[in-house]
């Protein structure tokens, strides 16, 4: 279906190309999971299956990619439209028109598909996507689950054979995006669809996929099936149970968790036992810094928030899961007085903070919103945490530590002076922290920090974190990221439709919600392991 | 019941060409009250009218007639006189101040006007008014109709992001921290939707083969309409007839390009007797006030308050002109009696309330 030959390419100006000399072949109906570093050349090469590589971004290809038949370099994105279809990161981005059914039609009016059959393939393809309902439905009203399924019935309609996702569940909750997974497994098998994704967080796509490309540096490190190719990768960039099966030293790698189980099983382990005793891991009761009681807020009508209390304590990392749409980011906004909440107290050490300047609470409490690209505005990257400190009027003497040393722990000494904006992912979400967090804050608000990032750039991140708790810095993280959950977090909250339904140590939390657990904790049920350390260590424990 | 929009795009037209040719303070009223109506009534979004469009409008006339009462020293009713500094010094006039309220108030009926076609008619409607032959053209008006409303999202998160960095803006270099990431976001969004656009076959296709006819048609249709042009000022009817020959090569030429792009329409809005009606309503408006009416005074259309302030007159024949265009604004109210007939969409509340903050 896909056959690329020696495929090279350099982007206009750049020094170094992104990619170099590759050379694959995809069969009809594989599922290829793209994987490797940022700035690896991954979505660049997904880019080159339909053209936008090099006939939209310009630079400079050699080699040949043919897909279907059709050479991509002579045939341009146009030819290839009806061939591949291309689903975008960010589902915002890429709706052209605002009904969900204009939407629709748009890409088959391009290719003038007749009135008729339009109405026939639309109803079809939100039949098989269960949309049906929607049809009528104003894009801005859907949710991120449903912009993403609209996304690809978008281009499912026009009968591709191949379809391209760049990180298409970044923006969804676990659930949302197991859902998504699994339509896509479906039209995989029924269709025979070609499906090449690219994805940051293997441990959510690697059961699915057939075969993992990994790249790194623009070249084509590991082309191999699932299995063989998870257990090639560097330990640091592979999903838990990859690295965990390096560790105990598994061959095959268990891929789903009914293989995991008998993997476990053959290793001798013993069952589960029910009461993991996790009271002794509850973190010391230090004092509380932040707190709420009843809050609520509505958006006119709509209420978003019924009620929440929440606590958190000094050094405490607590992280605040729950299903898109269930109020997490408008709490956040209500704690930093973004919002102003319509009924409840915030306090902070006990006295209230509602009603105050956004500018002065955010000297206690530091918030990170989703988008670091909104934060950042000025000509280098020291100058950003210099106008912070302008704006509340400190010194850099009055701090405890300077902005350049805040510059060292965030690992950017190298780039003071680089503009922000031409930063990795991973540096401009460094940035942005520094931007929020120089003025010394005691509290910190993170709203999905990792999204998009690497397994390094996260490492790095939750080391950074590490060092600001044992200050005495908490920590409050929204985010999908379970993994990241139960890497760098003490207490989780649940979050449901506006109100704290679980509340309590991490591993409690996550294994006794499904769809939070992160990968580990699925393949063994009820021993409480959320990381791989945690399964490493118990497993040698009962294996003795 | 839902409007054909290509016949609101003419009740549009003719309502901005009557905002400003008849730039009489009533009238300007008038049509602005029309423009508001028409979004609260047809408006596919809800309550697309919002208070900071009342901001914006008192902002603009403040600023005009500032400008204005600065920059224009005559007029009868002096209020007081500015020492003899350069450009603004001299009287300051209540004409003048009339006058800047006057333009404030045109320019405010313009941007109601402009809201009104954004609001009512799908965006995707307008592109498929570009002829086929404009293709790339097409793409502009895309980027730049859905530019608005986005961008007025991306302002807000930015203006929250800045005021999380302790920003409080006062003077006008305090913008910079809300208008570079607005710029710059703005242009990475404008280029995702482009390649979007660009991947799901929304490309131009021209074949190099057959350009050299268009050409010729080109070259030949332009100079015959300009040379047509300038003979019409010097010797009437051969001009006139250069002139159209000149049209009609063009025309032909458009509709040739556009028969070699293939594109289709989705759902084809039935055009109605009462978009017709629309349409005549609309162009009877124009045509009262445009044409040489013997009962129509040109010069009273507008409203000159120098050199002494007087009472804006009103003429009958324009009062008809703005009883025809408030047509829609008559249907929607008898319809409005009749629950679910105006156009607007399905609009289900969403349960994802996390959503509908970030839209807004």
């Amino acid at each position: 279906m896909i056959e690329i030959s020696n495929l090279s390419y350099s982007y206009p100006r750049a020094a170094k190309p992104a990619l170099l000399d590759i050379t694959t072949k995809i069969d009809r109906g594989e599922f290829i999971l793209l994987a490797g570093p940022s700035g690896a050349g991954k979505s660049t090469l997904l880019r080159s299956l339909n053209g936008l590589v090099p006939h939209y971004s310009g630079g400079t290809a050699s080699g040949r990619v043919v897909v279907d038949g059709i050479d991509v370099f002579a045939g341009g994105p146009k030819k290839l439209s009806s061939v591949v279809g291309f689903v975008f990161q960010d589902p915002e981005a890429q709706n052209v028109l605002d009904i969900v059914e204009d939407e629709l039609a748009f890409g088959m009016e391009n290719a003038a598909v007749p009135s008729e059959e339009m109405h026939q393939r639309i109803g079809d393809v939100l039949d098989v996507l269960e949309m049906t309902s929607m049809r009528d439905r104003q894009i801005s009203t859907l949710s991120g689950g449903e912009r993403q399924r609209l996304a690809i019935a978008s281009v499912l309609i026009m009968k591709p054979r191949v379809i391209a996702l760049d990180e298409p569940t970044s923006q969804l909750d676990p659930q949302s995006a197991s859902e998504l997974l699994r339509y896509l497994v479906r039209l995989n098998d029924e269709w025979e669809l070609t499906i090449v994704m690219v994805e940051h967080r293997l441990e959510r796509v690697a059961r699915y996929a057939d075969r993992l490309l990994y790249l790194k540096d623009g070249r084509l490190k590991v082309d191999e099936p699932v299995e063989q190719g998870l257990a090639q990768l560097d330990p640091e960039q592979g999903p838990p149970l990859a690295r965990l099966s390096q560790t105990m030293g598994w061959d095959p790698m268990p891929m789903t968790t009914r293989e995991g189980s008998e993997q476990s099983s053959l290793s001798g382990l013993d069952a589960p036992n029910i009461d993991t005793g996790q009271e002794g891991q509850r973190p010391a009761a230090n004092a509380s810094l932040l707190q709420t009681l009843d809050l609520h807020f509505s958006y006119g009508e709509t209420a978003i928030l019924k009620g929440v209390f929440l606590e958190i304590r000094a050094g405490e990392a607590v992280a605040l899961v729950g299903r898109n749409g269930s109020g997490k980011s408008t709490l956040l906004q209500c704690l930093v007085g973004l919002l102003i909440p319509s009924n409840g107290e915030i306090l902070l050490d006990g006295e209230s903070i509602v009603g105050h300047e956004v500018s002065d609470i955010c000297q206690d409490i530091a918030f990170l919103p989703q988008n670091p690209d909104d934060l950042l505005f000025a000509d280098s990257v020291a100058e950003e945490l210099d106008i912070t400190l302008k704006n509340h009027c400190l010194n850099p003497e009055q701090l405890a530590q300077s902005p350049e040393e805040l510059l060292d722990k965030l690992d950017l000494s190298d780039c003071a002076s680089s503009y922000p904006r031409d930063l990795s992912a991973g540096q401009r979400q460094r940035v942005a922290l520094g931007a929020v967090i120089v003025p010394e804050p005691r509290i910190v608000l993170l709203d999905e920090p990792t999204r998009g990032l690497d397994y390094s750039s996260k490492s790095r991140l939750m080391e950074i974190w590490k060092q600001w708790r044992e200050d005495g810095i908490g920590f409050l993280l929204v985010t999908h990221d379970v993994e990241l959950v139960a890497r760098a977090c003490d207490r989780v909250m649940v979050l449901d439709r506006g109100i704290i339904t679980a509340d309590g140590p991490t591993a409690e939390v996550l294994d006794s919600h499904p769809i939070f657990r992160p990968q580990l904790a699925r393949l063994f049920p009820g021993y409480g392991w959320m990381t791989v350390n945690d399964a490493a260590d118990g497993i040698s424990q009962q294996l003795g | 019941m839902r409007l054909n929009s290509r016949a609101w795009i003419i009740w549009v037209l003719v309502v901005s060409v009557l905002a400003m040719s008849a730039r009489n303070p009533l009238y300007s009223i008038i049509l602005l009250v029309l423009s508001i109506t028409a979004i609260q009534f047809y408006a596919r979004t809800e309550s697309p009218i919002r208070s900071v469009f009342f901001r914006i409008a008192l902002g603009v006339i403040l600023f005009s007639a500032i400008y204005h009462a600065l920059f224009i020293h005559t007029g009868d009713h002096v209020i007081f006189e500015l020492p003899d500094y350069p450009l603004i010094g001299g009287v300051i006039t209540v004409e003048a101040i009339v006058d800047g309220l006057r333009n404030g108030l045109v320019l405010i009926t313009l941007i109601a006007v402009f809201m009104a076609l954004n609001s009512i008619v799908p965006s995707r409607e307008l592109v498929r008014l570009v002829p086929a032959a404009f293709q790339d053209l097409a793409v502009v008006v895309m980027i730049a109709v859905t530019y608005v409303p986005e961008t007025r999202r991306h302002l807000r998160r930015i203006q929250q992001a800045q005021a999380i960095r302790g920003h409080r803006p006062h003077g006008l270099k305090d913008w910079r921290p809300l208008i570079i990431p607005l710029l710059v976001g703005g242009l990475e969004r404008a280029m995702k939707l482009s390649e979007a656009m660009v991947a799901r076959g929304y490309v131009s296709e021209q074949s190099v083969e057959n350009r050299a006819p268009d050409k010729v048609f080109l070259i030949t249709g332009l100079l015959l309409a300009l040379v047509g042009w300038m003979a019409a000022m010097l010797w009437g009817t051969i001009g006139y007839l250069l002139l159209t020959l000149g049209g009609l090569i063009l025309l032909m030429l458009l509709a040739r390009r556009g028969k070699r792009t293939r594109r289709t329409s989705f759902v084809a809005v039935r055009w109605s007797a009462i978009d017709t009606i629309l349409v005549i309503t609309s162009l009877a408006a124009l045509a009262l006030v445009v044409a040489p009416w013997p009962g129509l005074r040109r010069v009273a259309l507008s409203y000159i308050p120098y050199p002494a302030l007087h009472v804006p007159n009103f003429q009958p024949i324009v009062a008809i002109a703005f009883v025809l265009l408030s047509f829609p604004i008559f249907l929607a109210v008898v319809k409005s009696s009749d629950p679910d007939s105006l156009g607007k969409r399905n609009q289900k509340p969403s349960t994802a309330g996390g959503e509908i903050r970030q839209m807004r």
